[in-house]
């Protein structure tokens, strides 16, 4: 780990049940087996260009305000259009960093304003997670104040499950997940209100502070 | 592979690769075979990868490259490992699940043959715009005039068939976006993307970006575009 952590997060494993949306034509995981090189738009936990990474959500509704605020969407109508699929991923893995709340950050000696800032801070911390062994990382969702994120790094490939979970004896935990399609839709509205939009606070990190008697900094998150 | 009599023979060269891509489709979980019918499952497991390479074989020499195209190397690459893996699964149980993993690799590769082959048949400014009014089929020709930057009486003639001889190349990078919206967007919602505000173009709108430059703009378009497809952690 690099010389900004003052401890390392804590190495955690169990099973998790989460949620990741993606267009209907998508598979529900993010793979391109293959290419030249890695074509994943950058995003918190990984850059252009540099492997992959799972993006998922602890929370459905952390699932679909990751969509609302990727897009901007701010009104009904706009909401109305997206067509998507939410599928409920579970998965069970190791070595994920625990950085789910804003206190974890402080203790391991981060700025947990990154958790909900800009990326560079996050992608940085990803080089070093993985470079130590890390298999994934759990930290607060920038989209829904209140909802935790896992992100696995690298490629995983789904098992698209019709049944029950226990139909499936994984024969490679590393690389494949099982999934089931949960709903197909729109965003719910609800978001459009509650979703943490780049250009506004974060209310959870700005509670953190307050509890911690900080005082808030000037512009967001 | 019994769901083969009901995938359309293929015609053109993205119609094979979609043909390839079906063949390769999940297969749903079949009861291990009793001693007694090894030999047939085998038999079945064999024939179907039969079916999979000679499907191979012909689209990869209908690609312009040929067996020299990327793709198609790398999908000759998998389908070494698939015969190998079925070879070396004797009771045709796959218990690692390496053919069914393969093959989902190498429906990632034909995923993006066929993305490419859509593109290559989009290049043709007449081919982008009957593409465009064909998805955007109930878009008032106002909508269609600001996103393809023409004259609403310009859409009329093209509408009527006249050959697209200016904005081709307008023409050309809205279809490639719109090939990426489709799936997850109404028409309504497709022309509402160009018209949204976005922070990864710095607070300006698609169609904002299109209307400064084609070329400068087809690059972060297509990332866009292409990004908001899967789930990512803003």
């Amino acid at each position: 780990m690099s010389p900004a952590w003052k401890s390392e997060p804590a190495r955690i494993a169990g099973e998790w049940h989460c949620f990741r949306q993606v267009a209907p034509d998508w598979p529900p995981l993010y793979h391109a087996a293959g290419e030249p090189s890695p074509s994943q738009r950058s995003a918190r936990w990984h850059r252009l260009g540099e492997g992959y990474a799972q993006y998922l959500a602890l929370e459905p509704l952390g699932a679909w305000a990751e969509l609302v605020r990727f897009e901007r969407i701010r009104g009904g109508t706009r909401a109305a259009q997206y067509r998507r699929r939410l599928y409920l991923v579970f998965v069970r893995e190791r070595e994920i960093a625990d950085l789910s709340t804003f206190e974890r950050w402080a203790d391991c000696g981060l700025d947990p304003r990154a958790a909900v800032g800009d990326h560079g801070a996050c992608q940085a911390i990803a080089d070093d997670l993985r470079a130590a062994g890390y298999r994934g990382v759990l930290a607060p969702s920038a989209a829904l104040d209140g909802a935790t994120n896992l992100t696995l790094f690298g490629a995983r490939y789904e098992k698209v499950l019709l049944g029950g979970l226990e139909r499936w004896e994984n024969p490679n935990p590393e690389l494949r997940l099982p999934c089931s399609l949960a709903a197909e839709g729109t965003p719910p509205e609800q978001l459009i209100v509650e979703t943490t939009f780049a250009d506004m606070p974060h209310d959870g990190y700005r509670a953190w502070l307050r509890a911690e008697g900080l005082r808030a900094p000037r512009g967001v998150p | 592979m019994s769901a083969l009599a009901d995938i359309p023979q293929p015609e053109t060269l993205r119609d094979k690769a979609e043909h390839v891509r079906a063949l390769i489709a999940p297969i749903r979980a079949q009861p291990v075979p009793a001693p007694a019918d090894l030999a047939a499952a085998r038999a079945e497991r064999q024939r179907r990868y039969d079916v999979i390479e000679d499907s191979i074989l012909d689209l990869s020499s209908a690609l312009p490259q040929g067996t020299e195209d990327y793709d198609a190397r790398k999908l000759f690459e998998f389908l070494v490992g698939l015969r190998r893996a079925i070879a070396a699964d004797t009771e045709v149980t796959d218990p690692g699940g390496e053919i069914e993993l393969i093959g989902l690799m190498m429906r990632d590769v034909l995923a993006r043959i066929e993305r490419r082959l859509l593109h290559d048949e989009l290049d043709d400014p007449r081919a982008a715009v009957d593409f465009v009014f064909a998805t955007l089929e109930r878009v008032s020709a106002g909508d269609l005039a600001r996103l393809l930057g023409v004259s609403t009486k310009t859409i009329g003639a093209w509408r009527a068939g006249r050959p697209v001889t200016r904005n081709g190349e307008r023409a050309v990078v809205l279809a490639q976006l719109i090939s990426y919206l489709r799936p997850s967007l109404t028409p309504l919602g497709i022309v509402l993307w160009f018209d949204a505000e976005r922070d990864q173009l710095d607070g300006r709108t698609p169609l904002q970006l299109l209307d400064r430059g084609v070329a400068s703009a087809h690059a972060p378009l297509v990332a866009l575009a292409r990004g908001s497809r899967g789930q990512l952690a803003g």
